[in-house]
């Protein structure tokens, strides 16, 4: 298949997610992905953008945009996010426990436990003073 | 992209989600659920039959409902969660926690 690459740039809102989450399902299908795999590279891809939105950007909302690029690479396809809010990698949060009773339990904080689950591999760098979470998930035969 | 339907059925208070339920429009979810919890009605049957799509904003709202039903001496129990609801909950390990039921009438008789 030849290469290509698929890029959306979104304001960094709650109301723009589902649009970006549609856009890499679309996109990851186009380049091979099946409907399970898309169906749980929307959810990492949602569990990110909402961590963006939500803490990210909390303290400047203004004019924040996030880019994300979609790109396959012999059988995985790759999910870039980038955004330009204060430097955080939320790979480094305490994971939740499964196990955890009702009554211990916190409200949040499943977001990047549930892109670790749901994807191959998942990365965080600073590039450029920016953001980038990378995502990479194969392509399942 | 998201449908909850509510329907008394005696003591118990049936809630049908349909739909994508994801960062958007989980509030709905959490709405629908805690005006009947703040209604004194507290012993809920959430069916999510035909939620094709839950992220993590979701699973917050249930275990917020959970909670709060508890509180009230109430319970929220799952009827027929979709392949893709119960993933999640295993994944989180809710599924240990809730009350699962494989159809609508056994959850809402479990009461």
């Amino acid at each position: 298949m030849a290469s290509s690459k698929s890029t959306l740039r979104i304001p960094a809102a709650i109301d723009q997610i589902r649009r970006a989450v549609l856009f890499v399902a679309t996109s990851s299908q186009r380049m091979g992905m099946g409907t399970d795999g898309a169906h749980q590279v929307q959810i990492a891809v949602e569990e990110i953008i909402t961590n963006i939105v939500e803490h990210g950007y909390r303290a400047d909302p203004q004019s924040a945009v996030i880019d994300i690029a979609v790109e396959r690479e012999g059988q995985q396809v790759i999910i870039t996010i980038t955004d330009d809010a204060p430097l955080f990698n939320p790979l480094l949060n305490t994971e939740p426990d499964p196990h955890t009773p009702l009554e211990d339990r916190k409200t949040g904080g499943w977001g990047v436990y549930f892109v670790k689950q749901y994807v191959d591999a998942v990365h965080y760098r600073a590039a450029s003073n920016r953001n980038q979470i990378t995502l990479i998930k194969k392509i399942a035969n | 992209m998201i449908e909850i339907n509510i329907s008394d059925h005696q003591q118990v208070t049936l809630v049908e989600v349909s739909g994508r339920v994801d960062s958007m429009n989980a509030n709905e979810l959490g709405s629908a659920i805690n005006h009947q919890v703040t209604g004194g009605h507290v012993r809920l049957v959430l069916d999510l039959s035909h939620v094709e799509y839950m992220s993590s904003a979701g699973l917050r709202e249930i275990v917020v409902g959970l909670k709060a039903t508890k509180r009230a001496s109430g319970d929220l129990r799952i009827a027929q969660p979709s392949d893709r609801v119960r993933e999640v909950l295993e994944m989180s390990g809710l599924d240990s926690i809730l009350n699962i039921y494989e159809s609508q009438s056994a959850a809402i008789t479990s009461y």
